[in-house]
């Protein structure tokens, strides 16, 4: 009897230790085994966009936010040159490593943390977040003019192996931010622009929308911000007030400029239905509130199009009628 | 159980629980041909923009006029008309896509999805592009990127590609943001070959800040009978920028 008491302690005593030791695997393996199985992808970054003006040679440094929110792996981040892709504001990431201009500004940027270096992979666990301190120092001999890079953060979770001997792919992710650097010694870069298109329909019809087509060229080295508006002055009814949207024009290229709203990028349009008469719109904006002002005019005739074809369609459907009738009687 | 058996059994299921347990959760599971996980989209931004490391339409170096020349630099973080804290980002659904056995004149088709969220970012576009087309990797043979059925297909037009004597390799979108040239369901391109030097193309764009956009990519191989038998692979980039 006591030897079977003694026994029954020894194993309760074996059943903690074994519990005390196995609990936490058992529960950690609960706990990370969706991450495990998530085969997905998701990175954020943040700011989207950093503007630096700097003189030659002196130094700035920028922290980007990282988040995987997708599946446990190692991370990366490059710097590339990007070129402007089209007029919407896109970008074309030079991203190929042995593209010869990538290296000519490897000495710009200097890694901070995590890693040491620009390509090294560091890891991120699903939600971890992690800060990058990025250095950005052009040499004292930088020509004064505007540089353009895509700071490119990509995560390898996976290769081709996780396809287990099948034929099929893998896929890759990466999530860019824009750097617009402006290298100048003084700070007061001379900025140049042109209304490369301002325009609107010459002749409208009244029931229709009237919308304003808004194209400004940069033709300096440095990036700008339109600031300004375009006004419509209706011959009947209230004048209306169009924000420019302050959106970045590089150097050398021309942008499409949307208006805003309320935050919300939207298209320069005179949002009432117009009515019958002259619409003189004048656009009006500065580069970077300050300099000159750049001015140009459109002018639009909206006749009642619809209404007359409807109002004479009717007429004609009641003579008609009518004249059927009286041949009846 | 008499006392040896019982801790040697203690013993044996504490190895394994001891066991490393990498590859065998996910990879047996997901490379499975027969189904496929969704999963949801953890993209939210709930919560995100707490972070006390950046703040969006912020400005460094400049207190007031003239402390360009003292600071010797002006940063502006952010665009300062967007004051959303919503970050940008880019998810990428079921990243490996097994076609499983690849039968001559049968076509194969699968599907990944992305989502963007471009919340204080204003407009975006996402390119794809392949390392190679699908791939041999022992003999190097192909499977060739697909010309579409009236064989004018490339990586910048796409064309209908539904017969099943019209062999390659390619993709269709369809959702938000996606290029007009994908008509319906029936039209294809091919990924821009890297090795080819060719363009990574525009899979998703837009010019609008936007939340959760999100689009289906389909890919589709066919092999013909004189393909050579093997296990053909390739990797596709997904690049998410936003504008400038």
């Amino acid at each position: 009897m006591t030897k079977q008491i003694q026994n029954s302690k020894f194993k309760i005593i074996i059943l903690f230790v074994y519990l005390l030791i196995c609990l936490p695997i058992l529960l950690e393996s609960f706990v990370y085994l969706p991450s495990a199985y998530a085969q997905d992808i998701s990175l954020s970054i943040s700011p989207p966009i950093v503007e630096v003006m700097i003189m030659p040679g002196k130094q700035t440094q920028q922290t980007f936010s990282l988040i995987n929110e997708g599946m446990d792996g190692y991370a990366s981040v490059r710097i590339v040159p990007f070129t402007p892709e089209d007029e919407e504001g896109n970008v074309n990431v030079i991203d190929n490593p042995n593209f010869s201009d990538t290296a000519a500004y490897e000495n710009w940027f200097t890694l901070l943390s995590p890693s040491a270096k620009f390509g090294d992979k560091f890891y991120l666990r699903q939600g971890e977040k992690k800060d990058i301190k990025l250095s950005i120092k052009p040499p004292l001999e930088s020509k004064e003019k505007d540089y353009y890079f895509t700071l490119l953060y990509e995560m390898e979770p996976g290769d081709l192996a996780q396809l287990d001997g099948y034929s099929g792919n893998i896929s890759k992710a990466k999530i860019g931010a824009n750097l617009l650097i402006s290298v100048s010694k003084d700070g007061k870069p001379y900025k140049k622009a042109r209304i490369a298109e301002f325009s609107a329909p010459k002749l409208i019809d009244s029931l229709s929308k009237l919308s304003y087509t808004l194209r400004i060229e940069n033709m300096g080295q440095f990036f700008f911000k339109p600031t300004g508006r375009i006004t419509v002055n209706p011959l009947f009814g209230k004048k209306k007030v169009l924000e420019i949207a302050p959106v970045n024009i590089v150097s050398s290229t021309v942008r499409n400029v949307p208006c805003i709203l309320e935050e919300e990028l939207i298209k320069c349009a005179y949002d009432k239905r117009v009515l019958a008469g002259f619409y003189k719109a004048t656009v009006s904006f500065t580069t970077d509130e300050e300099g000159k002002e750049y001015l140009a005019q459109t002018t639009t005739i909206a006749l009642p199009f619809t209404i007359v074809f409807a109002i004479s369609s009717l007429f004609l459907a009641y003579f008609l009628i009518q004249k059927r009738y009286k041949k009846m009687i | 159980m008499d006392d040896k058996s019982y801790v040697l059994y203690l013993i044996l299921t504490a190895f394994l629980i001891f066991k490393p347990a990498n590859g065998v959760l996910a990879q047996g599971v997901i490379e499975s041909p027969n189904y496929r996980i969704q999963f949801p989209n953890l993209n939210s931004g709930a919560g995100i923009p707490t972070s006390t490391n950046y703040a969006l339409d912020s400005t460094l170096g400049q207190t007031g006029p003239g402390q360009f020349s003292s600071a010797g630099y002006i940063v502006k973080s952010g665009f300062q008309y967007i004051h959303s804290i919503i970050p940008f980002s880019f998810t990428i659904e079921k990243i490996a896509v097994p076609f499983g056995s690849l039968i001559p004149q049968t076509p194969k088709t699968d599907t990944s999805t992305l989502t963007v969220s471009s919340g204080g970012a204003n407009g975006y576009q996402v390119t794809a592009k392949e390392n190679n087309p699908l791939k041999n990797q022992a003999s190097a043979d192909t499977i060739p990127d697909t010309l579409c059925d009236a064989g004018t297909c490339s990586q910048t037009a796409a064309g209908v590609w539904s017969q099943n004597t019209t062999y390659g390799f390619g993709y269709n979108m369809s959702g938000n943001d996606i290029p007009a040239a994908f008509v319906d369901a029936t039209y294809f391109k091919q990924f821009a070959d890297v090795n080819s030097a060719e363009s990574a193309q525009i899979v998703m764009s837009s010019a609008n800040v936007g939340r959760a956009r999100q689009s289906t990519i389909t890919y589709k191989v066919n092999v013909s009978n004189v393909q050579a038998a093997g296990i053909y692979q390739n990797i596709i980039t997904f690049t998410a920028t936003p504008t400038y």
